[in-house]
């Protein structure tokens, strides 16, 4: 069966165009054009060729935003066990690090260092802790290189040690990734931790339980966060990493407002400090 | 599960050709032209790649189905997702052995159907899917987390991780290893911090055909299910394997332009399933921004909203002031107004024009010295392909219940959804007059049981 995505595939397509097209970076969109003589097989298995390695590109897309989400989760099944060293090798040797409000990590030898450092230097849960992470929402956009994307993710926490405390709480990642020699690394990690809060009372009766410092003060960090709105209930909106797929809304446009502004229609900037 | 170093070598080595734009257009135009053979060689391998990469998208749907199936006591469905050998082992239960078994065991959970005053929300969340390179087989890891309640009797927290198997029985995909490792079990009322259940036992009214195949116990023990794959970064790459007479079948032009007309066809859908669970994510995020004009714009100009018992509001400039009923625009203040979507079943029409989601919904709601609630959910939505563009053109959520946080399941009074604003009415009254939990309901499917077609 045929397919309106590319036109390639028939079988009268002029051969020399499609060499043509090949050397102008070109893609072969126009009307099939039937009437030029065929050049034989060398022309036509080139453009197979061709077609065959648009193919292999679209296919390796679909191959790389699986392996960006396979790396994410591969990284929450590792930290919610403590498995540090696991986690770490997910890096890339110049990633940079900011969870919460620590401040940011860079290279991966710091990483290591924070991540044992949410551990209290040991590989692996305490015996009593719970440390459930999930890793959802999955948000993943290709750079145009073929060799870097970002992605946004949501992370649910369920934090806390028996007889101790419990924590419950989420918020978003915004990451960077570099392909390196074939394999999907973490080049940027950063989450915001919107809210996490003790279980009992949860988000309406608590602020944030540790105001998103984990490390800092005992490992402080390279540099400092890259920005700073508090912790809940203070809200924002880590930006989105993504414009929208495909159009922000606009209402029907209003009746033209031909009276100028009355004098009484002050202008919203003075509002809000 | 087989690994191909060596391959994986060679895919490194073979992506110098695949990159885009005009170098690389460039270098392929200096090569020498391949040989027919060595073109079908190619494209067997990419044949493989694709069979893998729909294979992936299968299995994330088949297990969301399973999951969904459970969440409504439908047994007998959920069994008719298992080979005929397959097993089933649920935290300490023991393994049940046999398809015959498994609904056996899938019974003594109680009644068939959705039951008054059941919730049982099992959440099946963050896959990693690995495909065998022969495609006829696959392993994933999973994460359960569960909101169960008896009404009046009991409610939970639960999380756990699966690491299941599926086999590939004539086309189908089935699942022929379910392998709950239970993680966490706590009371509502108390917390994690409080409580901590230990794992389940065998039954004795329903005794297994095998114990536990692993000695572990739930938190507060610390216990790390075994992985089926490797570190993805450092490990060795499972890559799909062509069969060893694919190629052979490509022999001559015409079969080489009609295979890889129909793979341009596949990609081109595997890439449209990823278009629709992207968009209904990004949805997600706008929703639990208050990015209201953001969120309109994803919808066709004749799309239709329908959440809560709102009714129907009809076409881009009603979906926006639908949205008016959550919240002013952009303003979150001391507001925590988090609508998580996930365990998406998409299926994509063969046109590649249309595609039918079911997902799920969870929402963590409330504000700083209110009140704080949940809400659950699932969505049966439509989306379409229009100027090449997805777009979301019907958006219908059954509400499951919203609760209090200081209530939670246990106690949690009947309730109608929210229903039709006087203030801000729709433009019709909902298609489907639903109920929430402690009442039962079965949202409707669009798809049928993937292994049975019932």
């Amino acid at each position: 069966m045929l397919t309106t995505r590319t036109s390639w595939q028939h079988k009268n397509i002029c051969p020399l165009l499609a060499l043509l097209s090949l050397l102008l970076a070109g893609s072969c969109s126009g009307p099939p054009v039937t009437t030029q003589p065929v050049t034989g097989e060398t022309a036509d298995l080139a453009v197979l060729q061709q077609q065959l390695s648009t193919l292999q590109a679209r296919a390796e897309q679909v191959k790389d935003a699986n392996a960006i989400k396979k790396l994410q989760r591969a990284y929450g099944y590792y930290v919610e066990k403590g498995l540090w060293d696991e986690a770490t090798k997910l890096f890339a040797d110049d990633a940079t690090l900011e969870l919460a409000r620590d401040g940011v990590y860079i290279g991966k030898e710091r990483i290591r260092q924070y991540f044992y450092a949410l551990g209290e230097g040991k590989q692996g849960l305490r015996q009593g802790q719970l440390n459930e992470q999930l890793q959802v929402m999955p948000v993943v956009t290709l750079g145009a290189d073929g060799k870097s994307a970002k992605a946004r993710w949501r992370n649910i926490l369920l934090l806390g040690a028996l007889g101790k405390h419990a924590e419950l709480g989420e918020g978003p990642f915004e990451n960077e990734y570099v392909k390196d020699n074939g394999i999907w690394k973490f080049s940027k990690m950063k989450w915001q931790q919107a809210v996490l809060v003790p279980y009992t009372g949860g988000w309406a009766k608590n602020e944030d339980y540790n105001k998103g410092i984990w490390v800092s003060g005992k490992l402080p960090p390279d540099a400092p966060p890259t920005e700073d709105h508090g912790w809940w209930p203070q809200t924002w909106l880590l930006p989105f990493h993504f414009s929208n797929p495909v159009a922000t809304y606009a209402p029907p446009s209003a009746p033209v407002a031909a009276a100028p502004a009355s004098p009484g229609s002050q202008p919203k900037q003075g509002d809000k400090p | 599960m087989i690994r191909h170093p060596a391959l994986n070598m060679l895919r490194k080595l073979r992506g110098v050709a695949l990159l885009t734009g005009s170098v690389s257009m460039l270098a392929l135009a200096a090569d020498a032209p391949k040989s027919v053979q060595q073109l079908a060689q190619d494209v067997a391998r990419l044949q493989a790649e694709v069979v893998n990469l729909e294979a992936e998208n299968d299995l994330e749907n088949l297990q969301g189905i399973f999951g969904f199936y459970f969440d409504k006591n439908e047994w007998q469905q959920a069994a008719d997702l298992f080979t005929d050998d397959a097993t089933l082992e649920w935290g300490g239960s023991g393994v049940y052995a046999g398809k015959a078994r498994i609904l056996a065991y899938l019974q003594s959970l109680g009644a068939e159907g959705p039951q008054e005053g059941l919730l049982n929300d099992q959440m099946q969340l963050q896959p990693i899917v690995t495909v065998a390179p022969d495609g006829l087989s696959a392993k994933a890891r999973w994460h359960l987390f569960s909101q169960e309640a008896v009404h009046g009797v009991n409610h939970f927290w639960g999380t756990g991780v699966y690491e299941n198997e599926y086999r590939r029985e004539n086309g189908i995909w089935k699942i022929s290893k379910l392998q709950l490792y239970s993680t966490m079990l706590t009371p509502y009322q108390d917390g994690w911090g409080v409580t901590a259940l230990p794992r389940s036992k065998p039954s004795t009214r329903l005794p297994p055909d095998r114990p536990p195949s692993t000695d572990y116990q739930n938190y507060p023990a610390v216990f790390v299910p075994p992985f089926h794959y490797e570190n993805p970064v450092t490990g060795a790459q499972v890559l799909a394997q062509p069969a060893a007479d694919a190629a052979a079948k490509l022999t001559s032009m015409s079969a080489l332009s009609e295979e890889l007309a129909s793979l341009d066809k596949r990609i081109g859908l595997l890439q449209d399933a990823d278009a629709v669970e992207r968009l209904h994510t990004i949805y997600g995020y706008y929703l639990a921004h208050n990015k209201w004009d953001e969120l309109a714009g994803i919808f066709t100009s004749d799309g239709t909203i329908e959440i809560a018992l709102r009714g129907v509001y009809k076409g881009r400039d009603s979906v926006r002031r639908n949205l008016n009923l959550y919240g002013v625009q952009d303003e979150l203040k001391g507001t925590l107004h988090n609508h998580m979507q996930y365990q998406p079943v998409i299926h994509i029409a063969p046109d590649g024009q249309s595609a039918l989601m079911r997902s799920r919904a969870f929402s963590l709601m409330g504000n700083y010295g209110g009140s704080g609630r949940f809400m659950g959910g699932t969505y049966e939505n439509l989306f379409v392909k229009r100027d090449g563009i997805w777009q979301l053109h019907l958006d219908h959520q059954f509400n499951t219940y919203f609760a209090s946080y200081d209530v939670g399941w246990k106690d949690l009074q009947w309730i109608a959804a929210p229903g039709i604003s006087q203030t801000n009415p729709p433009d019709s009254p909902p298609t489907v007059q639903f109920e929430m939990y402690p009442r039962p309901f079965l949202p409707p499917y669009h798809y049928k049981n993937p292994v049975t077609g019932k």
